[in-house]
């Protein structure tokens, strides 16, 4: 008995230690990647629309970033900075290409890398473009499962990113 | 009833923990192997058949290791006819139709294998990306550096 015992806790701390450090998390979540204080202090007047591409299909294993998701966080973000009036069409449109989220497999603390390349458009012509980079680590108090920390760096490297693309308009607009 | 025979089973067994740490990371990492493109907002094919003259940005921070990849970049985009030099600086040191940047990922199963290889074309002024290309080979369909250069250049060139 104490041997059956001994070898059900073996199991169970294999699959523990898998769930510690191999990342599988599931997608990210939109609300998660719109910053929180990202204010400007320019104001365009205009409404903006986003177009996003470079993003990967929502999974329920890998911590992907939708184009969709991307897109919503992206637009609801640069409205509640205070840049543009609303979201839709008629005024500025941002192009953006997730070129690279490159995210751990393993690890304790997870730093999630990721570059967002911007196009700024006003009536079919560019007015400004960047190529931003950003990263975040979820270390371990943020989450205890590797996989969720993994969405949370996601998440938190997509946030920055955002919050940096704001500054950058803030300051060309 | 059900947690004796498991516990009985378990008991049996003896090598169970052992099989299950070997088990369980094999069934998390599936034998997978993708080559994709991605294309800018307002991009296409179209912009990519005016491309004759590449700069391959090496600007890694551990530059020297990532050479002999490099290297590898140059060599596969000469034998496709194009011209292409390579460097660390960033900005390209003459003029080019595209700045190529490049990441590569490696992983260790009885011996090192590059796991993922991604490409991003650059506009050479703005350094913005309008194309990438990224190929996975997990262990079991693992291809030498070269031939994975070779299969990511032809994706995301030639769409191949």
């Amino acid at each position: 008995m104490t041997r059956s015992i001994r070898s059900l806790l073996l199991i169970a701390a294999s699959i523990f230690l898998t769930c510690f450090f191999v990342s599988c998390a599931g997608s990210t979540d939109k609300t998660a990647m719109m910053p929180t204080n990202a204010t400007a202090s320019s104001r365009t007047g205009l409404p903006v629309t986003a177009i996003v591409t470079g993003g990967t299909p929502r999974s329920e294993v890998l911590a992907n970033v939708t184009n969709e998701d991307f897109k919503e966080a992206l637009e609801t973000s640069l409205v509640k900075s205070g840049l543009f009036k609303s979201a839709g069409s008629g005024g500025y449109r941002v192009e953006a290409f997730i070129t690279s989220i490159k995210q751990p497999m393993v690890g304790i603390s997870m730093t999630v890398g990721m570059e967002v390349s911007y196009v700024l458009k006003k009536g079919g012509s560019t007015v400004w473009t960047k190529s931003i980079k950003s990263s975040y680590t979820a270390p371990m108090g943020e989450a205890f499962v590797g996989a969720v920390r993994v969405r949370k760096a996601t998440e938190g490297a997509s946030r920055e990113n955002i919050a940096e693309l704001i500054r950058s308009l803030d300051q060309k607009l | 009833m059900h947690l004796n025979f498991l516990l009985r089973s378990a008991w049996h067994a003896k090598f169970l923990p052992f099989a299950a740490v070997i088990l369980i990371p094999f069934a998390l990492n599936s034998c997978a192997h993708t080559s994709d493109r991605q294309f800018a907002p307002g991009y296409s094919d179209a912009r990519l058949s005016n491309l004759k003259t590449f700069y391959v940005r090496n600007d890694s921070e551990d530059q020297e290791d990532k050479q002999p990849l490099a290297a590898d970049l140059v060599s596969e985009l000469n034998s496709l006819g194009y011209k292409a030099t390579t460097g660390s600086s960033q900005r390209p040191p003459s003029k080019v139709d595209a700045v190529i940047s490049f990441s590569d990922q490696w992983m260790w199963d009885i011996t090192m294998y590059m796991l993922s290889l991604e490409l991003q074309l650059r506009e050479p002024g703005s350094d913005t990306v309008f194309a990438t290309a990224k190929t996975v080979r997990t262990s079991l369909v693992r291809k030498s550096q070269k031939e994975m250069v070779r299969e990511t250049l032809s994706k995301l060139l030639k769409n191949q």
